[in-house]
């Protein structure tokens, strides 16, 4: 699953046929002396191109009504050192009689997409949604419903949100969104239905019928490391902590999670979520240079857990592997604390223990170990 | 309907969608040793045999001709729709997709074409009936029969081999696993797992492998609870560390508006029943207690 920004939500909107402010995406540095030509005059609104919530509550989102004022508030913006991002989005400002919330999102349970729609969006709309204060439509992918539809099935808060709610219900079917909103959106001063924000989030496992795909998670992988490492190779490394002590090197999606939880249980802070995958560590060795590449830009974490439950595989085939990230992670000061499981693990394990490397079966003795090791780094 | 135990030792005619792949192929072996019948394999365009399989270019082909009646699919994640339609079209009881990667609007149109097959994954190491037959990729040194059989239910595959490993280690032997995997629409719910592995005679206790995201452990609790269980049940959920909306790993391991919390899973288990444990040492010293 891929998040997107809004600017590349509201081009998905705005191909479904919804109309969005014009806008123009601006870096650091661009020049900001042809917004008027290219935006129209202002007020403008100027966001922060971050993915995620509550954008506006940190202050990413700010209304400007000249040049000065929109370089100066750009520079503020990027300025602040708790949220990274690359470009802000510079709107025209198209004030909306009423804010209204359109969604359509995926029901995992009921197999199916599900519209929802209120006439209290923008800010309120999370307890519009919390205490039921919507409408709400399940309808098979195969076959998304039109305005007619729409109107006829649900009660929908006013009719001329029932043609934008047909298009995104589509859009979502066509394009393998699994969720896409239009939060606010509503009638401006012409009584045009114009969207405000757009959240998205696409199948990212689609990608191969939805080609656009690939464009955005690059553009996203440019300001996220994690996506950027799911796309260069597959698998999952995610750091969790850069402060964080304990790294993992960790084969599946369950098992990583469990290792995070146990961890902390024992007081520990993991630097990183991993699931590296060791097929795919056969097929791009390099793979495994990456993974130590990651964990030695950390000077944290000091105390590495390599964690290899082979289920149909072997971790003979693997071990040449793990010793080499092992002796580049010793070089480099940090402990290393192996637990191998599967066909032929006390073997592959007799090739680490002979390098004097710490190597255990059991994953509780394991992280018994990193917990020891740990604690005496620290001291 | 026929307990799914009954059922293979009886009649199973396994057909592998995807046989050429290099994995299908290279447990093609251990396949067999778990008693699995593999009576034809499909790979579109071609004929021949694979090992002694003869090979077939539909399923509907295979099926005419050998009689399967049980697939494993192992094609491609593009593939994976045409391959679950055309199974389910040519009539097939089972259908267990191993295949990662399956886009989340393909699950549901297979799952909405279901009528009466089985589906089982995606994203799965898939299903075994421990002395019957496995479809699928898990480790058979931790299939194994014991003095006591538990059935294990997974929404991750390794976790549920560490489960299975406690469980060997400790002398317990596996009745039925099923990987329900980690993709946000399984094609069989996590309560539709549970009640195959309590069919099973064999089943003398019940452990479920869940983790946060989505709410399948709670619609389980709300399906299956109220206390009264056929065999002891317990639980093993990760995650509890996540952070909202940041997925790890699994697709469906992602918690959207408030849905799929740890807290509320743990809480929603066992108040149905479920013993539910951090580890899975912990979990078999708990099993290991009452029974």
């Amino acid at each position: 699953m891929l998040v997107l920004l809004e600017h590349q939500a509201k081009a998905l909107l705005a191909e479904a046929g919804l109309d969005v402010p014009r806008g123009v995406l601006l870096g650091r540095d661009e020049d900001v002396d042809t917004v008027r030509d290219r935006v129209g005059p202002p007020p403008w609104m100027v966001k922060a191109q971050v993915r995620g919530q509550r954008r506006a509550a940190w202050g990413g989102v700010v209304r400007v009504s000249s040049l000065e004022e929109l370089a100066r508030q750009r520079a503020a913006l990027f300025e602040q050192r708790q949220h990274a991002f690359q470009h802000v989005l510079v709107e025209r400002y198209r004030p909306v009689a009423n804010e209204w919330f359109c969604g359509v999102v995926l029901d995992a349970a009921m197999a199916a997409l599900r519209l929802i729609l209120t006439a209290e969006g923008g800010g309120p709309v999370d307890a519009a949604l919390a205490d039921g204060r919507f409408a709400s439509l399940l309808f098979d992918p195969a076959a998304p419903p039109d305005a007619a539809r729409i109107a006829a099935q649900i009660a929908v808060p006013d009719p001329a949100m029932a043609d934008s709610a047909a298009a995104l219900c589509a859009f979502a079917a066509a394009r393998d969104c699994l969720l896409i909103e239009a939060n606010p959106f509503g009638l401006d001063a012409d009584g045009r239905v114009v969207v405000l924000d757009a959240h998205c989030t696409v199948d990212a496992a689609a990608e191969f019928r939805q080609p656009w795909i690939a464009d955005f998670a690059d553009e996203i992988a440019r300001l996220d490391p994690d996506v950027a490492w799911r796309r260069r190779w597959d698998g999952d490394f995610f750091v969790l902590d850069n402060r964080g002590e304990v790294a993992l090197i960790n084969t599946g999606a369950g098992a990583g999670l469990f290792l995070i939880d146990e961890l902390r249980r024992r007081s520990l802070h993991p630097f990183n979520f991993s699931d590296v995958r060791m097929a795919g560590i056969i097929r791009q060795p390099e793979r495994m240079d990456a993974v130590v590449d990651r964990i030695l830009a950390s000077p944290s974490a000091r105390t590495v857990l390599v964690n290899i439950h082979a289920g149909i595989g072997d971790p003979l085939e693997t071990v040449h592997l793990v010793l080499a990230a092992a002796q580049r992670l010793r070089a480099a000061g940090r402990t290393i604390v192996v637990r191998l499981a599967g066909r032929n693990a006390e073997r592959a394990g007799a090739v680490l223990s002979a390098e004097h490397f710490t190597v255990r079966t059991s994953l509780r003795e394991a992280l018994d170990e990193v917990k020891a090791v740990a604690a005496a780094v620290r001291v | 309907m026929t307990p799914l135990r009954e059922w293979l030792a009886a009649e199973q005619r396994v057909v592998i969608q995807g046989i050429s792949g290099r994995t299908a192929r290279g447990q093609l072996p251990v396949l067999r040793e778990a008693g699995t019948n593999i009576v034809a394999g499909v790979v579109p365009e071609r004929r021949g045999e694979i090992d002694g399989i003869p090979l077939f270019p539909t399923v509907a082909d295979a099926r005419s001709a050998t009689g399967c009646n049980a697939s494993i699919v192992t094609v491609p994640p593009e593939d994976v729709r045409s391959a679950c339609l055309e199974a389910i079209a040519a009539g097939l009881r089972l259908v267990v997709v191993l295949t990662e990667g399956v886009p989340v609007l393909d699950a549901i149109a297979i799952k909405r074409a279901a009528r009466d097959t089985l589906l089982v994954g995606a994203n799965t190491p898939g299903m075994a009936v421990q002395g019957v037959a496995k479809l699928g990729f898990m480790p058979s040194n931790l299939l194994q029969r014991g003095d006591v059989d538990v059935a294990v239910v997974s929404r991750s595959g390794t976790l549920s081999y560490e489960v299975a490993l406690e469980l060997t280690r400790r002398g317990y032997g596996i009745s039925t696993w099923i990987g329900v995997g980690g993709d946000p629409v399984p094609l069989l719910d996590l309560a539709g797992a549970v009640r195959i592995a309590l069919d099973d005679p064999r089943t003398r206790a019940l452990v479920i492998v869940g983790e946060v995201g989505g709410d399948a452990e709670e619609r389980l609790a709300d399906e299956m609870g109220g206390g009264v269980w056929p065999v002891p049940v317990y639980a093993l959920v990760v995650g509890r560390a996540i952070s909202p909306e940041r997925p790890m790993g699994h697709a469906g391991a992602t918690i959207r508006g408030g849905v799929g919390l740890y807290d509320t899973k743990v809480a929603r288990l066992r108040a149905a029943g479920v013993r539910v444990n951090d580890t899975p040492w912990e979990l078999v010293d708990a099993l290991a207690r009452d029974l």
